[in-house]
């Protein structure tokens, strides 16, 4: 039990950022995370140690946040759930202007990135935003390097069309 | 180099994650290619708006998280419970079933004792009635 209380520890933050990452609401965020650690837990006897720890609980995790989504697209059909929308973060600064642009890219962005499709969205966040190695992201998502490299391509391509060409800042 | 190789490039190209001699051998496509340099500046273009939000997209809020800890340690901690009463539970239930199983055979014993017991004694009266010589009385 101790030990399974330090790996919590020690893997909580790396999981809760690449989660996040994906879902960009923290109540969102904070429930597949639990759920990642309590899944980890029934089911450890079942790792093989093919992969390192890391690895497995991020598979885990990409799992339950795919499975979040489903639901989220499920329970949709039902009703409309603004409680699951991100938080935007506004700036406060002096530039209201720039503020408002800022904002504006940042729907746009976040638009772009809901659009796409969950593979190469998972993959371009992994790469780009957290910063894993092609390795890494081919052995979580257990798909080849070449799937990785591909995947990258065609979501900035996407994300291209879907932003539609604006300016940066 | 073709198109289908230098677009798996493209990313880490833009980026800054090629060693030198896979750069060059991008840029030598990229200088006879008019389509895949277009699309090299696009995903510059597309790459550094993202760049200007990801921050306050995609990074959490820098908050103290360990209650994560304490939330899946209770959570783990109630299925061990739970675990430990599965015996007690599937014993109750094995005892009920029996109770009532026990119940319901005598119950049905009692019955199937009764109609046989009507039974015999109906056999007897029959019995007892051909014993009698009865007359015939319009003989």
């Amino acid at each position: 039990m101790e030990n399974f209380n330090n790996i919590i520890r020690e893997h909580q933050d790396k999981i809760y950022r690449l989660v996040f990452s994906l879902v960009r609401n923290e109540s969102a965020a904070d429930e597949i995370v639990q759920n990642t650690f309590i899944l980890a837990y029934k089911n450890i006897k079942k790792f093989r140690h093919q992969s390192s720890l890391s690895t497995w609980l991020s598979r885990i995790a990409i799992n339950n946040t795919r499975n979040h989504y489903r639901k989220r697209k499920f329970f949709s059909l039902f009703y409309n759930n603004d409680d699951e929308s991100p938080v935007e973060i506004e700036d406060i600064s002096q530039n209201i202007e720039k503020d408002v642009e800022r904002n504006a890219i940042m729907k746009k962005v976040q638009n772009a990135i809901d659009s796409l499709p969950s593979r190469q969205k998972e993959v371009f966040i992994m790469k780009h935003i957290q910063g894993m190695g092609i390795a890494h992201i081919s052995e979580i998502l257990e798909i080849s390097t070449g799937s990785v490299k591909a995947n990258i391509f065609k979501s900035v391509r996407n994300m291209r069309k879907n932003l539609g060409g604006i300016d940066e800042l | 180099m073709n198109c289908k190789q230098t677009e798996k490039e493209m990313y880490f190209y833009v980026t800054g994650g090629l060693i030198a001699s896979e750069k060059e051998n991008v840029e030598k496509h990229l200088n006879v290619c008019k389509k895949c340099s277009d699309t090299v500046i696009s995903f510059r273009k597309t790459i550094k708006s993202i760049d200007t939000v990801s921050k306050k997209l995609f990074i959490p809020p820098n908050r103290d998280r360990d209650y994560i800890v304490d939330s899946v340690m209770d959570r783990v901690n109630t299925t061990i419970k739970r675990r430990l009463f599965y015996p007690v539970y599937a014993l109750a239930m094995f005892a009920i079933a029996f109770i009532f199983g026990s119940f319901y055979l005598f119950k049905s014993g009692a019955k199937q004792t009764g109609i046989a017991q009507l039974r015999l004694e109906e056999e007897q009266f029959v019995a007892f009635l051909t014993d009698f010589d009865i007359p015939e009385v319009y003989k």
